[in-house]
């Protein structure tokens, strides 16, 4: 996950249009395009250079059945509406969504260390909480995607790099009143916790770069590096 | 396509992000074509390929509220949404991982290698077409083959017999070789 500076950004970017990305990095990269704009415009600038190969084919019109199958499968999921709890593509619409009701808020975006959306679209009830997690200022480094069912919330590294080879990064849950309460280690770019926690605007999640092996004290002994709080959106 | 369909491709877009039907049916109609002959270059032409569309449209219809139209086309936009459902589908199988070599290898790889080919059918003048003549023979080849025919780094390495690491490497050297010649 060391995708630093333009030539990389725009590498990736390039890759995941070719379709060459494994399995993994392109859902990562997915993840990405909902939360980074500049890597959302690096993709769309590689769409439209490679886009003459696509125009080179000549159309072929599908059977018509398939056109009925289509219509019959959005009849059955309206536009918008995401199939399954815990998808990036949620995630997405769910960021849209943020920043729309963040500029109608007035509030500037800067202000904000990071963000945690509730997302009440869809016929399940509050279902889904979706963190993005990002040092002050910068762009987004981690999202995290809360399932209310099943008590876990999930996180996914989409930017920056890994912790200092003599350091670790450890994750924080957050509520007021309340000593934070470790969630383990961050050592991979993507990890699944139970929580405890009730998600709701109160809870935050950090991470703290802890010395290798994390805080022996059970409470965030280095500096917060990242973290993203819980702002409902409707 | 035209100043005018792309237009015309941008209105649909936004009214099927309000949860058109109708307009959706008509994107349809317009696009499908472009977008199974697209896909039936990865999956070839059997029932996967009707699948792969078929897909496809389903997520074009979920997703089109995050459709963009400052940044990229409605095709553009589509082909990615429609070459991954492909390449997806074409990797859940892995048989097409030993078929790679003896099937498409032979025959594809060397009409996609040759400029005259492929890349003669883009647009007369095309920076594409210019930008990709350029390039080495073997590097324009793995470009389109991932492109066109949805290969992965591990088919390329196969196909090319180089270390995976070193295609990533090629392709994305490659990619911003593309990138300069085309004005960056």
């Amino acid at each position: 996950m060391a995708e630093t500076g333009n030539e990389d950004l725009d590498g990736l970017a390039g890759e995941y249009v070719l379709g060459t990305l494994p399995a993994d990095e392109r859902r990562a990269a997915e993840a990405r395009l909902a939360a980074d704009p500049a890597f959302r415009a690096a993709v769309a600038a590689w769409e439209t250079r490679l886009q003459p190969l696509a125009d080179a084919v000549p159309p072929v019109t599908p059977p018509a059945p398939v056109r009925d199958r289509v219509m019959a499968a959005i009849g059955e999921a309206p536009a918008g509406v995401q199939p399954a709890a815990g998808n990036v593509v949620s995630l997405h619409r769910a960021l849209r969504r943020w920043r729309i009701a963040t500029a109608a808020a007035g509030i500037a975006a800067a202000v904000l260390a990071g963000v945690v959306i509730l997302d009440r679209a869809g016929p399940r009830p509050q279902t889904e909480f979706v963190a993005v997690l990002t040092a002050e200022g910068a762009n987004p480094a981690f999202v995290a995607t809360v399932d209310v069912a099943r008590g876990t919330m999930s996180l996914r590294q989409v930017a920056g790099a890994a912790a200092p080879a003599d350091k670790s990064y450890e994750l924080w849950a957050i509520v007021p009143d309340t000593p934070p309460r470790s969630l383990g280690l961050v050592e991979q770019a993507s990890l699944s916790r139970a929580l405890s926690e009730k998600p709701s605007p109160d809870l935050t999640f950090a991470i703290s770069l802890e010395r290798k092996g994390g805080s022996p004290s059970g409470a965030p002994e280095g500096p917060v590096v990242f973290k993203g709080s819980l702002v409902p959106t409707e | 396509m035209s100043e005018g369909g792309q237009g015309e491709l941008v209105l649909l877009m936004r009214r099927i992000a309000a949860g058109d039907r109708a307009s959706f049916g008509l994107l349809y109609d317009r696009t499908s074509g472009k977008l199974f002959a697209t896909i039936r270059r990865i999956l070839g032409s059997g029932a996967a390929a009707e699948d792969a569309v078929q897909e496809a449209y389903v997520r074009i219809w979920r997703r089109a509220a995050d459709f963009d139209p400052a940044i990229a086309s409605p095709i553009a936009w589509m082909t990615t949404i429609a070459r991954h459902v492909a390449i997806d589908m074409a990797r859940r199988t892995s048989e097409r991982i030993s078929a790679a070599g003896d099937v498409i290898d032979a025959d594809m790889a060397d009409r996609l290698a040759d400029p005259d080919a492929d890349t003669e059918r883009l647009a007369a003048g095309s920076g594409l077409a210019r930008c990709l003549d350029r390039m080495e023979p073997d590097r324009r080849t793995m470009v389109l083959l991932a492109y066109c025919e949805g290969w992965s780094r591990e088919e390329l390495a196969e196909r090319f017999n180089r270390p995976v690491a070193t295609v990533k490497t090629l392709l994305r050297r490659s990619l911003i070789l593309l990138k300069e010649c085309l004005g960056g």
